[in-house]
């Protein structure tokens, strides 16, 4: 009893713990925002470009968070500075429209912030596109960015300013989609000029980028069939099927190698993916090509698995009982007709209990059906025949 | 003397007067428990996502009615009662993602149980017992606050558990002392946020107690 005693202490110890210690994944909302501030990468733009602005907010002097996606962000002057995106990513982002000043404002909860931005009248000298050259495999995608330099030698990020081609390449095209500015998509293997301009009629080109569209990569392989359970000792063939970059599938079987993890459970050949089991137990196949590995499990459970009887003959109003018997690999066998779930090919012809009474085959009608059982995802057959 | 020592004593003095016996009592008695609790940091879960709160410790009281049963007993030795206790603990800190901070208000739990304790009946003044016990309890969150602004209030009615184990000390053939620690939890307890949101708060916590139980 005073063992019980002492257990009975050190469960409750062990059971109560010292409470929750995990990571908080829930932000405070609760604390009042108090101040916001803005901050842009540079206060004065030239005119025709655009820059974003970040809002911070501020909670009562306890933590700081970005808020650039939760402020209303207004200008007091349009004709100089304005918002023309009303969503993300582009909704913290003001595009100069005239020489001049303006006051932007980020308001939240009531909290509003100021911020004083310039327009400039600089012009355009030079405009340079980044990566300059650039390799991609075909189905990937690469962002370029422009920059330019101006007249009163500040430097500006043109890459959402910019009107980027090829629109429509042969081997690549470039986004002017405000959401994806400057971003390339390859079509097919070859070398494409991507171009960007800048500025009002006649537009500053930029010395155009090259970009080669080199071969498809490999991306993912798929191994099938996936996680198969085997009985007894066979030889059968897995399948790896590669997924490429441009979308297209290619059967990558004879060039991948081809490991099984536990040997003892069953072998594969490296070069061809052709399987044979040994003994009970679950092994990982793996399948590899060019850095890239799909993997799936192969289970050996059971020695055999027996239906019987194999076939059997039947009149419309009888009925015979099969029975269905597992081998393990220490040679025990074991009934498992009420654990497998049974079919019949020909339900006109005779049925099968699958339910209350698993295994009782029944006659209907003249001609012959095929009864199936399967065990551990394993089917065995046996045919009946009607009079 | 000042007031207070006078109540000590009159209380404490008849402790001295009475001598060690062997807990024979079978039958009703009623007990009351003074002692401190220690909710343990509680995890709160709302659609926003995780955070926490931690709580001071504080003090706690029990009342309970109840039967012990009389040594040779079929069932064993033990006792089943009836337990009331009230537990209060000030909300300390509020755990978010961006951090720790400062928390305010008070959660109570108005807990009623029924216990069923087994107990060592060894030929000695001291008893040890543990055991069990089920029912419901109130949990109360009022006006709890994070960084002086409002974060939630309201109460729910839950199922709730504690296992207990402690030592029995025989004063006399009716009366008992009993220091014993329980670890009391409950089903998660749903609270309204200030913004109207729903949430489930951990409730588990450690108590340790010390009373009397008087036979009769």
């Amino acid at each position: 009893m005073i063992k019980r005693f002492w257990s009975g202490l050190c469960m409750i110890l062990l059971l109560s713990g010292c409470g929750w210690d995990g990571t908080a994944t829930r932000p405070n909302d609760f604390t009042r925002l108090t101040s916001i501030t803005i901050s842009a990468v540079s206060a004065s733009i030239a005119n025709g470009t655009s820059t974003k602005l970040t809002a911070t907010g501020h909670f009562s002097g306890q933590f700081s968070r970005d808020v650039t996606d939760q402020v209303v962000w207004t200008s007091n002057n349009e004709g100089v500075a304005k918002f023309d995106y009303t969503v993300a990513p582009n909704k913290n982002r003001v595009t100069a429209k005239g020489v001049g000043s303006a006051v932007i404002t980020a308001t939240l909860d009531g909290v509003s912030a100021t911020y004083s931005l310039t327009v400039s009248n600089a012009t355009i000298n030079t405009i340079t596109i980044t990566p300059a050259t650039v390799s991609v495999p075909k189905g990937l995608t690469t962002q370029f960015a422009a920059s330019g330099t101006f007249s009163d030698t500040t430097v500006q990020d043109l890459t959402f300013d910019a009107t980027w081609g090829p629109s429509a390449g042969t081997f690549a095209t470039v986004s002017n989609d405000p959401a994806s500015k400057g971003r390339a998509t390859t079509r097919a293997i070859g070398t494409e000029s991507i171009s960007a301009t800048f500025g009002a009629f006649p537009a500053l080109p930029a010395t155009p980028a090259t970009l080669t569209v080199t071969a498809a990569v490999l991306q993912l392989i798929t191994v099938t069939p996936a996680n198969p359970i085997k009985i007894g000792i066979t030889t059968f063939s897995f399948t790896a099927t590669g997924n490429y970059s441009d979308g297209t599938t290619v059967d990558v079987t004879a060039r991948a190698n081809w490991v099984s993890s536990q040997t003892s459970v069953a072998t594969i050949v490296a070069t061809s993916g052709s399987a044979t089991t040994a003994a009970a137990g679950t092994t990982t196949i793996s399948a590899t090509l060019d850095g890239i590995t799909g993997i799936t499990t192969l289970t050996q459970s059971l020695k055999a698995l027996v239906l019987t009887p194999t076939s059997v003959i039947l009149t419309a109003t009888t009925s015979s009982r099969f029975k269905v018997t597992a081998t393990l690999f220490d040679n025990t066998t074991q009934d498992v007709t009420a654990l497998s779930e049974w079919t019949s090919s020909a339900v006109t012809v005779a049925t099968v209990n699958n339910s209350t009474d698993k295994g009782l085959v029944s006659g209907v009608a003249t001609g012959s059906a095929t009864i199936t059982a399967t065990y551990g995802g394993q089917p065995v057959t046996a045919t009946v025949t009607v009079q | 003397m000042n007031r207070t020592c006078r109540l000590i004593l009159t209380i404490c003095l008849p402790f001295l007067l009475c001598s060690t016996a062997l807990a024979e009592h079978a039958g009703p008695y009623i007990g009351a428990f003074v002692g401190g609790n220690a909710l343990m940091d509680a995890k709160n879960t709302d659609k926003l996502g995780q955070f926490s709160f931690s709580f001071k410790p504080n003090m706690a009281g029990s009342a309970v009615f109840g039967w012990e049963f009389a040594p040779g007993n079929p069932v064993g030795q033990g006792r089943i009662e009836l337990e009331y206790t009230r537990r209060s603990n000030q909300l300390d800190t509020v755990k978010f993602v961006e951090g720790r901070f400062t928390g305010d208000g008070d959660v109570k739990a108005d807990s009623l149980l029924i216990n069923f304790f087994g107990v060592y009946p060894d030929k000695k003044k001291w008893a040890p017992y543990f055991g069990v016990g089920f029912g419901v309890a109130r949990i109360d969150a009022s006006n709890l606050l994070v960084t002086g602004q409002p974060l939630a209030t309201g109460s729910d009615t839950v199922m709730a558990y504690q296992l207990g184990v402690g030592v029995d000390y025989s004063l006399m053939k009716y009366l008992t002392l009993d220091l014993g620690y329980r670890f009391f939890a409950t089903v998660r307890p749903q609270f309204v946020e200030s913004n109207g949101q729903k949430f489930k708060m951990d409730y588990m916590n450690h108590t340790v107690i010390f009373g009397l139980r008087a036979g009769f």
